[in-house]
């Protein structure tokens, strides 16, 4: 018998560890940001260890700085491959972002405008990335918070190119298209019809909030509320489009009860197993 | 503009590390409503990171103390 596809994951969280690792549901996998594991040991670890014992695991790390005109930390990209050979991920994602500057860490994931060297580093930097990993990731559509001027691509062409030049694949995080289409006054529905959507090996949704002073003109990607109606109609218009892709549900704050989460994400599991069920109908 | 000069520019106006006044550019983003969530964020995110690798000294000054001290 052959392992059942992965469907609908979650975000993994210290405080839902014990019913983790207990949960038996279909098809079900947990993402980890692989920075809150780079230990020779310990409890965090060996948590981890026993979850990947039963489930399938992705990491999603948040800090390779990848959109940046410097390689990667060698240090930092050593660990990462530490990790994943210890808990043999069925994906490593990072985003299309930077965080590490001269020797700084800023936590966040940054702008830069999408120009042709930029294009040049950021391939180098993944293709560096998959070289020390020894196997293909994915790389996240960003959040955008600003108008940045100087761009020579439009991020749906730039993710397609990098692809082509590096044999990644994307993670695509619906609610990052819809605060981004918001903030910026752009069209969510353009920018995913846009998407190499051929190349997408995971997808992400994750709740948001208006931003307290300047109202649904600005939208957080906080992870900190049930995904939106709205986030949720376009992930059902990808999905028709894409078959099914892995999806993830992110909650990184205000963190509900596991069965609400664990709600959430059979919503994900139903869409998508209607869409293998599809997939046979129509093959 | 060059990647680089980009980041030195950002990161420069996100930790207020530069005495001098930012570029047109750099201006130009720091004027617009959105530029105050990547200043939080990253605000935040070394504040939590203090507070985690302190612990003790959290517990001792009281966490609304110890947030506003290491903002300040």
């Amino acid at each position: 018998m052959t392992t059942p596809p992965l469907t609908a994951g979650l975000a993994l969280k210290p405080q839902h560890y014990d019913e983790a690792l207990h949960c038996k549901a279909s098809g079900l996998w947990w993402e980890v940001h692989p920075e809150n594991y780079l230990a020779d040991g310990g409890p965090r670890l060996a948590w981890l260890e026993a979850i990947r014992a039963r489930h399938p695991v992705a990491l999603h790390g948040v800090s390779l700085s990848l959109a940046a005109g410097a390689p990667p930390d060698a240090a930092h990209l050593a660990r990462l491959a530490a990790l994943a050979r210890r808990v043999e991920p069925a994906l490593i994602s990072e985003h299309l972002a930077w965080s590490t500057w001269r020797g700084q860490y800023l936590p966040d994931l940054l702008p830069f405008p999408r120009t042709q060297e930029a294009l040049h580093c950021i391939a180098s930097n993944i293709a560096r990335t998959q070289d020390v990993l020894q196997r293909p990731i994915a790389i996240e559509n960003p959040t955008h918070y600003l108008h940045v001027d100087g761009h020579d691509w439009a991020e749906t062409d730039f993710l397609a190119e990098l692809v082509q030049r590096t044999g990644c694949a994307l993670l695509l995080d619906v609610n990052n298209v819809f605060i981004s289409a918001n903030n910026l006054g752009t069209s969510a529905l353009a920018y995913l019809n846009a998407f190499p959507l051929h190349a997408v090996a995971e997808i992400h949704l994750a709740g948001h909030h208006a931003d307290p002073v300047h109202g649904d003109a600005l939208l957080i990607d906080s992870h900190d509320a049930p995904v939106a109606p709205a986030v949720w109609a376009l992930y059902q218009s990808v999905i028709e489009r894409a078959g099914p892709v892995p999806t993830l549900i992110e909650r990184d704050d205000n963190l509900p009860d596991f069965m609400e989460l664990l709600g959430e994400r059979d919503q994900a599991h139903h869409t998508l197993t209607a869409a293998q069920a599809g997939e046979v109908t129509c093959g | 503009m060059r990647l680089t000069d980009f980041q030195d520019g950002l990161s420069a106006a996100l930790l207020h590390a530069s005495p001098l006044p930012p570029a047109p550019w750099l201006a130009a983003l720091a004027a617009q409503p959105g530029f105050a969530v990547y200043g939080n964020t990253v605000l935040k995110g070394c504040i939590d990171a203090l507070q985690a690798s302190y612990p003790t000294v959290c517990q001792l000054v009281g966490e609304e103390w110890f947030r506003a001290a290491a903002a300040g």
